[in-house]
């Protein structure tokens, strides 16, 4: 993949990762078993469906108090996506200058397992919610898709970054 | 002079290149508080008059009273504030009225349009008896109104003694200029309905402002319990 080529798939996995942000991620349906009906009648808002973006998800941790989760999933989930991209970006452009990508790489790829977290705490925030009683059940909406994308987008650049990275670091020791 | 030979070192991008992403997150985001904005503002285009020749169920969701009465005087004894409920007049008719659901010792007053007068065991049997199925048209507690040209809706407020109850003002709308919806109106120095806060009596006393729901009644009954809420 030449760097013009990288340029554009981060270019989209940054859209992707903006969708995935702000767009719709999960519907929270809530039920109350049997007495499901009497509740809708007598206070619709309990059943009310809830439609959370991953961004008001994290606001609204924190809103109810829960800073810590909060902190961690703003950090997995908003900053660390955002920060590996602008790593790969710059190591891109340093390639199309014939240049080494640079240390960050190095980091962002060191780093890299823990880049999952984000889709793994989104996979337990969803099947904690589907364990709820009372037949409450969450479907997931297109932004989840987005933002499965635009991680496993990144994957796919990271591996042609490293591999870069790599090849320019034998290089040098070669010559 | 100089020349650039094959040599010379590259010139490294410029570290805003890491801002890119960035920018780019953000102007999804920005995009997408554009879209909601032009949404909401088409769904406030979208409210529309009621439609003549049509049904609507009518309540008051809100209302509020001024600390004192017309003319200064105290609501009731000592300090305690009214007890509050109100009438719907329809065809020089009360069509609706609250009396046997008084807010007591309040300066503002919430009404639901969705009654739950009737025991747990009475609502099962209407919940479960066929099924699933609700029906919920016998719990509205609102007035049914038809919308013609010249109708006017007259909501009088009254505060709830044992003696004779005070009459806390009264707020006469044209049914042809209610929208589908909540409609707040407020008393002006004049005694008139208006829809612009502004022009709200500061210390008029008696009524101050109320909320008017009003609900197209020829909806399912799912959307009637959602609309009457």
């Amino acid at each position: 993949m030449n760097p013009r080529q990288l340029q554009v798939c981060l270019a989209v996995a940054a859209v992707l990762l903006g969708l995935g942000l702000f767009a719709p991620c999960m519907t929270l349906h809530p039920a109350f078993g049997e007495i499901t009906p009497l509740v809708r009648l007598l206070n619709p808002d309990l059943t009310a469906p809830a439609t959370y973006s991953i961004l008001e998800g994290i606001r609204s941790m924190f809103d109810e108090g829960s800073v810590f989760i909060g902190v961690v999933v703003l950090l997995f989930s908003v900053v660390f996506p955002i920060w590996k991209l602008s790593v790969y970006f710059m190591a891109a452009a340093r390639r199309a200058r014939g240049l080494e990508t640079g240390t960050s790489v190095r980091w962002v790829n060191q780093l890299g397992k823990w880049s999952m977290l984000d889709v793994f705490v989104l996979a337990v925030l969803v099947v904690a919610i589907k364990g709820l009683p009372g037949g409450s059940r969450v479907s997931i909406e297109w932004g989840a898709a987005a933002f499965s994308a635009s991680v496993l987008l990144s994957i796919y650049i990271s591996l042609h970054i490293s591999g870069r990275h790599n090849s320019i670091a034998s290089g040098a020791t070669e010559d | 002079m100089t020349e650039n030979t094959p040599s010379a070192k590259p010139t490294p991008p410029s570290p805003f290149f890491y801002a890119g992403p960035l920018l780019i997150v953000l102007a999804v985001g920005a995009m997408f508080w554009a879209g909601n904005g032009e949404r909401e503002a088409d769904a406030e285009e979208a409210s529309e008059k009621v439609l003549v020749g049509r049904d609507y169920y009518v309540l008051v969701t809100l209302m509020e009273f001024h600390p004192a009465k017309q003319g200064g005087a105290g609501w009731d004894a000592g300090s305690s504030a009214p007890d509050m409920y109100y009438q719907l007049n329809w065809h020089g008719k009360t069509v609706y009225h609250t009396k046997n659901d008084v807010v007591k010792n309040a300066l503002i007053a919430k009404w639901f349009g969705l009654g739950a007068n009737v025991s747990v065991i009475e609502l099962r049997k209407v919940l479960t008896s066929d099924g699933q199925r609700i029906s919920p048209r016998n719990l509205i507690k609102a007035a049914l109104i038809s919308v013609e040209l010249g109708g006017e809706l007259v909501i009088r407020a009254y505060d709830d003694d044992p003696l004779r109850d005070d009459f806390a003002g009264d707020c006469a709308i044209p049914v042809v200029d209610l929208e589908p919806g909540d409609n707040a109106y407020y008393i002006d120095a004049d005694g008139k309905p208006t829809r612009d806060r502004d022009r709200m009596a500061a210390d008029r006393g008696g009524l101050k402002r109320l909320v008017l729901r009003v609900v197209d009644s020829a909806q399912p009954a799912e959307k009637l319990v959602e609309a009457l809420r």
